[in-house]
């Protein structure tokens, strides 16, 4: 009896041992760990990093940037204004979609149509529609027009993917989402839905090609499950990571963390419509009371930058300003002054995509200045919905955010978070509105830096916003990796090459 | 018999379809996806139009009746996020659940039940406290937890197995040991139940007392004596181990259906989270129907005339 | 187990002896063992009600510079016998005050789902009819409907939080009680005292309350006792997916979650925590286990 349940004990693991086959690691193929399923690969449908990641292998854009975060031409040769509100495109000739059409014009022109077009519903539209107008001019020239100067429109036309026009047109919206076409380093191969994207090298891309013959994005939703891959070598780079997984790969012998200071800040949303938050002294305090630097060198490694107003010195419209210094003496005393009013405990809105440690150090912050502070998380929906929508009375007093418009423009940034006409604005200052309507349409650099020195002044003066620190992004790569992280929080495969 | 069949059905389709409701209503409370498909910075304006593409703009009533019209013509409607439609992605999860689901029912049942039929033989003596402790040290963990401690021990430190991913049968293992662990304890413990109880029935004893090897009587008598409650419980776990594999495949990166659930909840992508909702409740029904009737199978006494529980 | 009263019409209208007293008769008969884990059990449970006067620290101050030291690290005279976490709080203090918050989820969560189910289960077998299908359909959806994803849904709505998390548990568990306290409670309908009862135009209510919930009470402590460790362990699942009890609030669960990233650089954040929640869970499975043991006449 026994003996036979032991034979019987024996055959159900090796059955089980036997399912372990193991996978032939083919060394060709570079392999990264994305945090999430990538959306779409329809790069005029879905703008986050888990998809844009993806999709602009696939696909070329206008322009683009360098390593440095400097736009440089792309399918643009070269460009010129015509006028405040024009801008001419020079369009490369020799270049080719994956189905061997060229790449037209036309077809640049029909691209950014696309998403403006209210009937395709994108949700990039808030990035382009500033466009009114985008014709073809000559054989290799395009026109886009503005209904207003604007002089973020560079920057904005990054962005902008060159899809086929006769593909899209002849498959249409859901069959191109599924097997897209694009003129990108990289061929789409197949998505097997919930596990990766293949993608294989363009040979006849007419740019720099890609090192890797194929490339395989994963999608793995833990962060410790992707530092596993990492240190096993299943991943040979793995996007969003803390500080202190950064630590746990810093000694391994196969991978190592790769850090660059990203555009994105992260912030403090004051509720400047809601007692106490509508307080100056209050907002004060709180800007006084938060030991920025200490939270940078004792959670972030040191590796992120205190920021003190929202830009940061890569963007356009920056002008340099100094902040409140950490001072918690003053931040109690401004307590005091308010009396009552602070006693009232604070909503401070987060969700699990932040930095939870972050979140808790502030909070603990404010509580030895005096404030009484609640941590309300949500999930990324509801927060969103609590922080944006409704009366200002009744959204949370604090909500932290990290903010990046992707633009390098300062009119991407503080346009959006204070202009009062802003769904995501929580501040009501006709002084500041008119500053930000003036330098959105003001094509002067250096009037424009101007105007966005006097916003700052203001929005620090009533501290109606508390930037924190300019964001670190940790990627974590094998070792044998060669590939420079960039501030966009690009992943372009022919970029990286095998050491 | 068919009216018993049909009747159950009947029940389900109740059932199935109050649960549809319910979470219809419920998610549509927590808001919609516009605010995360939208860029930062989007302008009011936009958003309002994206969400009225998507038909949030429409009375709720207006929504729920035109997904009971199109879940009649069996369309699960798109999702908001990867525009592409919700079979699809549906179909390609489905494989993965049934791999994990599997691979966890043969590690629950394939050693569940012999410890659960050994603690009973062995009642009272060192080897029952043993697999006791193993039982239960398996069920007193979050699965979460001992998902790492594998990950770290087995992927990490030995290089046994991959962390991650479904590429290969290797990848199988860990997750099925994770989800697996629970359900071997409920297995092992409903077999040592119905073990003790068949072996204090008289026809066990006369059998003993004739000099009837008790290996023998085990194989012969207990294994059909006691398949009722194992069914019943296996019904119950197979049906929850379907959809509701939620942490263990969020841990491992296991594309199958409890992960994408939980994704498409975060991401507001509704008619995802209907349809695998949708697909639990089918897969619930028909284990316990199949259970029903393999009852029939197993102890012919049991005749289904439409009042059986 | 109850079919066994003789036939002398008073007792037979009297309910069948309560838990208690049979709990109390075989209290001596608990193995040695036994006590073990049900000294443990009370050992946590004494901590939970404890915490302020046992915590040796604010399991909330933190201690940017004093992150992550090894257990029996003394920082600047604050000595840190489990050592530190990832904040620098002290995990001993905060294992403390986190048996409060991961034991009192599932104290009130069992009650809650206790309440409820058994409330359904007596409903049912007593009044039947469309009272008993409106039960027995309300059953079979909650159990369609994945409890993990259930309980992901509700959060979103309501937002994570002691007492959501426990409204949550409450609402998603109680098909358990409903199904075992029906079962019980149908086989009791029959039972000479129960009818003669009815007979004599007791109200519905004393009939549930005096002469059904008594007898089926045994069931319901086995079942509240086993899935006391299951709530422990949701908690602790619903900290995985964030959505547990929220911080600066210490559990066990949302400890584990957040330590599980260090367990190779500082250990200690998870596995004290986790190693108490797995002997608390073990604990309540055990004496479960047995408690089940001992209601089951089958093996005796």
């Amino acid at each position: 009896m026994r003996k036979s349940l032991g034979i019987y004990l024996a055959g159900v693991f090796s059955a089980i041992l036997l399912l372990a086959v193991p996978a032939l690691a083919a060394k060709d193929t570079v392999v990264i760990d994305l945090s999430n399923e990538t959306a779409t690969c329809d790069p005029h449908m879905q703008w986050n990093q888990n998809s844009y990641g993806v999709y602009r292998n696939i696909f070329d854009n206008l322009i683009t940037r360098d390593n440095k975060g400097m736009i440089i031409p792309a399918v643009a040769s070269s460009w010129k204004s015509l006028n405040d509100t024009q801008i001419e495109f020079v369009i490369r000739t020799d270049i080719t979609f994956h189905d061997g059409a060229p790449l037209t014009p036309a077809d640049v022109v029909y691209s950014i149509e696309r998403i403006t077009d209210k009937a395709t519903a994108s949700p990039q539209r808030s990035q382009f529609e500033a466009v009114i107008k985008a014709e073809v001019t000559g054989p290799d020239r395009v026109v886009f027009t503005t209904a207003k100067p604007y002089p973020p429109l560079l920057a904005q036309l990054v962005k902008l993917s060159i899809v086929p026009k006769a593909y899209v047109e002849k498959v249409g919206k859901e069959a191109f989402n599924k097997a897209p076409i694009g003129s990108g380093p990289y061929k789409f191969v197949a998505w097997k839905r919930g596990v990766h994207i293949l993608l294989e090298r363009n040979e006849a891309y007419w740019g720099n090609k890609g090192f890797f013959p194929k490339a395989e994005f994963r999608f793995v939703p833990d962060p410790g499950t992707r530092v596993a891959d990492l240190r096993t070598g299943k991943a040979d780079l793995a996007v969003d990571l803390n500080p202190d997984l950064a630590a746990v790969i810093e000694k391994d012998a196969v991978c190592e963390p790769r850090v660059t200071l990203t555009e994105r800040v992260a912030f403090l949303r004051t509720n400047n419509g809601r007692a106490p938050t509508s307080n100056k002294h209050i907002r004060q305090a709180i800007a006084y009371g938060i030991d920025k630097q200490g939270i940078i060198d004792g959670l972030m490694n040191g590796q992120d930058r205190i920021a003190h107003t929202m830009l940061t010195k890569e963007m356009a419209g920056y002008s340099e300003l100094s902040g409140y210094p950490y001072d918690p003496e003053k931040a109690r005393a401004l307590v005091a002054q308010a009396g009552d009013a602070a006693k009232e405990e604070l909503v401070f809105a987060t969700a699990p995509s932040y930095d939870q440690r972050i979140v808790q150090a502030v909070q603990q912050m404010l509580s030895d200045i005096g404030l009484r502070v609640r941590i309300a998380m949500m999930d990324q929906a509801s927060f969103l919905k609590a922080v944006q929508q409704g009366d200002l009375a009744a959204r949370p007093h604090i909500s932290f955010g990290r903010w990046s418009c992707a633009c390098m423009d300062a009119d991407g940034v503080v346009y959006p978070l204070l202009h009062s006409g802003s769904a995501w604005s929580q501040t009501r200052n006709a002084d500041l509105d008119g500053l930000l309507d003036e330098a959105r349409i003001c094509l002067d650099p250096e009037k424009r830096v101007e105007l966005y020195a006097k916003a700052d002044k203001i929005i620090l003066d009533e501290s109606y916003i508390l930037p924190l620190y300019q964001v670190a992004y940790i990627y974590g790569a094998n070792k044998h990796l060669v590939w420079t992280p960039t501030p966009d929080e690009s992943l372009f495969l022919n970029r990286m090459r095998w050491k | 018999m068919s009216r018993f069949i049909l009747k159950r059905c009947w029940q389900a389709f109740i059932a199935a379809l109050g649960a549809l409701t319910l979470l219809f209503f419920v998610q549509r409370l927590t808001g919609d996806p516009t605010l995360l498909l939208v860029p930062e910075g989007a302008t009011a304006e936009d958003i309002a139009m994206l969400r009225a593409s998507l038909g949030f703009d429409q009375p709720l009533l207006v929504q729920y009746l035109r997904y009971l019209k199109d879940l009649g013509t069996f369309n699960l409607g798109m999702s908001y996020v990867q525009g592409v439609p919700v079979w699809d992605i549906l179909l390609s999860r489905i494989p993965y659940t049934l791999q994990l689901t599997a691979g966890a029912m043969l590690l629950s049942l394939g050693l569940g039940l012999p410890i659960g039929v050994l603690m009973a033989l062995q009642r009272g003596t060192l080897p029952e406290r043993f697999f006791q402790a193993v039982v239960f040290t398996g069920q007193s963990m979050p699965t979460f937890f001992s998902g790492i401690l594998m990950i770290l021990l087995f992927a990490v430190h030995l290089r046994w197995l991959p962390a991650s991913g479904s590429d290969s049968g290797a990848s199988l293992v860990m997750p099925s040991i994770a989800l697996g662990l629970l359900t071997l304890a409920t297995f092992a413990r409903v077999a040592r139940t119905a073990v003790l109880d068949e072996l204090g029935k008289d026809y066990v004893r006369t059998a003993r007392a004739k000099g009837v090897p008790l290996g023998r009587i085990v194989w012969r008598h207990l294994a059909r004596n006691s398949a009722i409650p194992v069914i019943t419980v296996a019904a119950l776990e197979i049906s929850h181990l379907l959809a509701g594999a939620v942490i263990v495949e969020t841990l491992f990166a296991w594309p199958g259906l409890g992960q994408v659930a939980v994704q498409a909840i975060e991401a507001r992508d509704f008619p995802i989270v209907q349809a695998v909702v949708l697909f639990g409740a089918v897969a619930s029904v028909g284990c316990n129907l199949i259970a029903d009737l393999l009852y029939g199978v197993v102890d012919p006494r049991i005749r289904h005339t439409g009042g059986a529980q | 187990m109850n079919a066994s009263v003789p036939g002398v019409l008073e007792q037979e209208i009297r309910p069948l002896p309560r838990f208690g007293a049979r709990f109390r008769a075989g209290a001596a008969a608990v193995p040695g063992s036994l006590w073990v884990f049900i000294a443990i059990l009370a050992g946590f449970a004494l901590m939970a009600l404890c915490a302020p006067l046992v915590a040796p620290r604010d399991p909330t101050a933190q201690n940017l510079l004093a992150r992550m030291k090894a257990p029996g690290s003394v920082i600047r005279g604050v000595s840190y016998l489990l050592g530190s976490d990832e904040l620098g709080r002290d995990v001993l203090s905060r294992i403390i005050y986190g048996a409060r918050a991961s034991m009192s989820v599932a104290v009130l969560a069992v009650c809650l789902s206790g309440v409820i189910g058994t409330a359904a289960g007596l409903l049912a077998a007593y009044c039947r009819g469309w009272v008993e299908a409106a039960v027995m359909r309300l059953v079979d959806m909650m159990l369609s409907i994945p409890a993990l994803l259930f309980a992901v849904i509700t959060v979103a709505v309501l937002g994570p939080g002691f007492i959501n998390v426990v409204l949550v548990l409450g609402l998603t568990r109680w098909t358990r009680y409903a199904r075992v306290v029906y079962g019980q409670a149908l086989s009791l309908m029959p039972q000479p005292y129960v009818r003669y009862a009815r007979f004599v135009g007791a109200p519905g209510l004393s009939i549930m309350g005096r002469h059904l919930l008594p007898n089926v009470f045994g069931q319901i402590v086995v079942v509240a006792t086993l899935e006391f460790g299951s709530m422990v362990l949701f908690e602790a699942g619903l900290s995985f997916l964030g959505l547990g009890v929220q911080p600066p609030t210490p559990s066990w669960g949302a400890m584990m979650n957040v330590g599980r990233h260090y367990l190779d650089t500082a250990w200690w954040i998870a596995g004290f925590p986790g190693f108490c929640l797995f002997l608390l869970v073990l604990s309540v499975n055990i004496i479960g286990d047995y408690l089940r043991d001992r209601m089951d006449p089958r093996l005796r």
